[in-house]
């Protein structure tokens, strides 16, 4: 059988039928306008600076307690509550879990001293202690979202006492494994003169980055699909609103950005036990909460590798592992997700048990 | 080469020539060495690529001939060092300059890099001499930056040419499913451009390569910095310098504060019962309107703190470590929940998220 099997009709009407679904796009963009992530009502909760502690209040029955999710500095957290249908927090809240999420705010120039240690052991910390003291809970359980995954991991090793249990999903722990091809890319950075005279790196920089990954795919073929699909409102929307999220990018502070590059990617400090974090070595042997791991098989961001190495640091918690089909944000925001029904069945299931594989997926 | 001399007459035959030249590169293998034969034999095997599609030709012609035109374009590639394409970054990524002409690109482009850093080597002089240092550290990292960067995209121009290698054989292969239509192709170029751009990349030399051109930039950055410095400094305008400084001190007098409130927070929660004024601060009435709209969860004896004191305490706390609570009353901010939905699969079954992602391997 011949590779080419293209006739001069097929390739007439494909070329006609990609033409005239264009034209009528451009009616479904007029009529859609901007979009915004967002399905779940939400109310501020508390406030620092820049950070805000939203609360997402359950809307199931039986009512499940709290859970704290933790997202990353890079990219805002509308990912997790992308729209309806494709949203965790939703999913959380339809399941009877208060939700309450850390939102970092835009860094400015004049945040360039904020590091690790300041969202980890200043800002996350003082939420988490707000939380305790209005719940009226000793610990809570925390959910963290990959680089947000880091910092939970970082956060119950420094604080054990006051983490219940924790999720954490599509977290990179160990940044030296073969197939990761970001710790590839800024390994022989001079991470420094990066930061030198800088207060923020910019979310474009940082953007770029990512985008170089897989440049054929994110900057080609998207859009390509994207005007053939442009005649269903409903998923012109969907991409809207992905396309906002994925671009609004924060800066990262200059020391926050300095301290992450070198001690995880560069030198891998984490799964090596050196690092330190306000003056205190980050030992995962300490984390006393049991831990449910969540990776994503097609990762390109944080290879499942990545993850999995947290099974050997923790030594001997209660540890449950968990793939799922898809990438590192896909998991989340496509249409039927598991992860809040994975997380929902492991945060119920008494602690003994949480080692039994939940809800069977992908 | 640089050989575009002369009157107009010579110019526009020799711009025919140097025509004649890039089409001989899609010339299939074998064809006449002869410059005009071969340019015609290139003009050809591309012509056939297009009419064969068009008119509906034997399918396995068809992937003949478009094999045939990718296999050219990566011999055009191959016939010459990235650093000669990469001189004319335009012409580079059309990938159709001639290996002599991008030679002689090349040519003045060393030529220019040789004769300004000849210039920089030469030490400044006289009352301006400060500024001329400036002046040649910018240009001197620039210098270095364009290298760096010219050896970034020999990096990508192996990933280009790997990937028409693959892609040629992908089409002459007969064993995988058929090509039916254009977006099939399409979607074959990018899934095999894709896997070999991240070949080249996972490279170490890549790697080496992209942390040179980033450190270079940063350099050509600092340099004009500095220069930015001098400027600021001589129209008495605030410097960067002293900003940066202030952020800091601000930094560290922020950083003793907290530790401040967190000593007097522990004071506070120490201190007798009593010695607390009765009046609600602003916080303590805020913290309150919360607590009241929040549900307890803690049920069990486990759940509580066992020292925890609620109340006026745990509000003195929120309001010495500066904490601020926002009153639940405040208007929601975003559109109330509808009731789920059932799934209704994508109008197109392939566009899904993990197409805008990039995650649909």
């Amino acid at each position: 059988m011949p590779r080419l099997a293209l006739s001069t009709d097929a390739i007439a009407r494909e070329l006609l039928d990609f033409n005239q679904r264009a034209a009528l796009g451009v009616r479904t963009l007029r009529e859609l306008g901007a979009q915004r992530p967002g399905a779940t009502p939400r109310q501020p909760f508390w406030q620092r600076d820049k950070v805000t502690l939203y609360h997402y209040a359950a809307a199931g029955t039986p009512r499940q307690g709290p859970l704290l999710i933790v997202y990353a500095l890079v990219n805002r957290p509308d990912m997790a509550d992308l729209e309806d249908g494709r949203s965790l927090i939703q999913g959380l809240v339809e399941r009877g879990f208060d939700v309450y999420l850390i939102d970092w705010g835009y860094p400015a120039t004049t945040d360039r001293e904020i590091g690790l240690a300041d969202y980890i052991n200043g800002y996350l910390d003082a939420a988490v202690d707000h939380l305790r003291t209005v719940l009226e809970r000793c610990a809570l359980p925390m959910l963290g979202i990959c680089q947000g995954g880091t910092f939970s991991l970082c956060y119950a090793a420094l604080h054990p006492e006051k983490v219940e249990r924790l999720v954490t999903t599509v977290t990179p722990v160990d940044f030296h494994t073969a197939d990761d091809t970001l710790a590839h890319l800024v390994r022989h950075l001079d991470i420094d003169a990066l930061v030198q005279h800088r207060s923020t790196i910019s979310g474009d920089l940082l953007n770029a980055l990512f985008l170089s990954l897989k440049p054929y795919q994110l900057l080609q073929q998207k859009y390509l699909r994207f005007i053939e699909n442009l005649d269903d409102s409903r998923a012109t929307a969907m991409f809207l609103r992905m396309e906002q999220w994925i671009f609004d990018s924060p800066n990262l502070t200059a020391r926050a950005c300095r301290e992450f590059a070198r001690d995880f990617y560069q030198q891998n400090k984490l799964i090596r036990g050196d690092l330190e974090i306000g003056g205190r070595r980050v030992d995962l042997a300490r984390v006393r909460a049991p831990v449910l791991n969540i990776y994503a098989r097609d990762d390109h961001l944080v290879p499942p590798a990545s993850s999995q190495a947290l099974r050997g640091a923790l030594k001997g918690a209660d540890y449950t592992e968990h793939e799922l089909a898809g990438g590192h944000i896909g998991v989340y925001v496509t249409a039927r997700s598991p992860v809040a029904a994975v997380v929902g069945d492991w945060l119920k299931a008494p602690t003994g048990a949480a080692k039994r594989p939940p809800h069977e997926t992908g | 080469m640089a050989e575009f001399g002369g009157d107009p007459w010579s110019k526009a035959w020799q711009a025919w020539i140097a025509q004649a030249r890039m089409a001989a590169k899609f010339a299939p293998a074998g064809a006449p060495g002869n410059p005009l034969e071969a340019a015609m034999a290139g003009l050809r095997s591309f012509g056939a690529a297009v009419s064969a599609a068009v008119a509906g030709a034997a399918p396995q012609a068809q992937a003949g001939a478009l094999a045939d035109y990718i296999d050219a374009l990566r011999r055009a590639g191959d016939n010459q060092p990235g650093s000669e394409w990469t001189a004319v970054p335009f012409l580079w990524s059309a990938g159709l300059l001639d290996s002599a002409g991008a030679q002689g690109w090349r040519g003045v482009f060393d030529t220019g890099v040789a004769w300004t850093r000849e210039l920089l080597d030469l030490p400044a002089l006289g009352p301006q001499r400060e500024w001329q240092e400036a002046v040649k550290g910018v240009v001197r990292a620039r210098l270095a930056e364009q290298t760096a960067y010219q050896q970034l995209l020999t990096q990508q121009q192996r990933a280009q040419a790997l990937a028409l290698r693959r892609f040629a054989g992908y089409l002459r292969d007969p064993s995988g499913e058929p090509v039916t239509s254009l977006r099939m192709l399409y979607d074959a170029w990018i899934g095999i451009a894709e896997r070999a751009y991240r070949d080249v990349v996972m490279d170490a030399s890549y790697s080496r390569d992209f942390g040179a051109w980033v450190d270079s930039a940063n350099a050509t950055r600092l340099a004009l910095r500095r220069l930015e410095e001098r400027v600021a400094e001589t129209l008495d305008q605030p410097q960067q310098g002293a900003i940066e400084t202030l952020v800091t001190r601000q930094a560290e007098l922020q950083a003793e504060v907290e530790h401040l409130r967190s000593e007097l927070a522990r004071l506070v929660q120490t201190a007798p019962l009593a010695a607390v004024p009765p009046v609600a601060t602003e916080a303590e009435t805020e913290t309150a309107a919360v607590e009241g709209t929040v549900e307890r969860r803690a049920t069990s004896p486990k759940d509580r703190p066992a020292s925890r004191v609620r109340s006026a305490a745990a509000a003195r706390t929120t309001k010495a470590t500066g904490a601020r609570v926002t009153n639940k009353s405040a208007p929601a901010q975003r559109r109330p929940p509808s009731a789920p939905r059932p799934h209704k699969p994508p109008a197109r079954h392939e566009f899904d998220i993990a197409d805008i992602l990039g995650e649909a391997d």
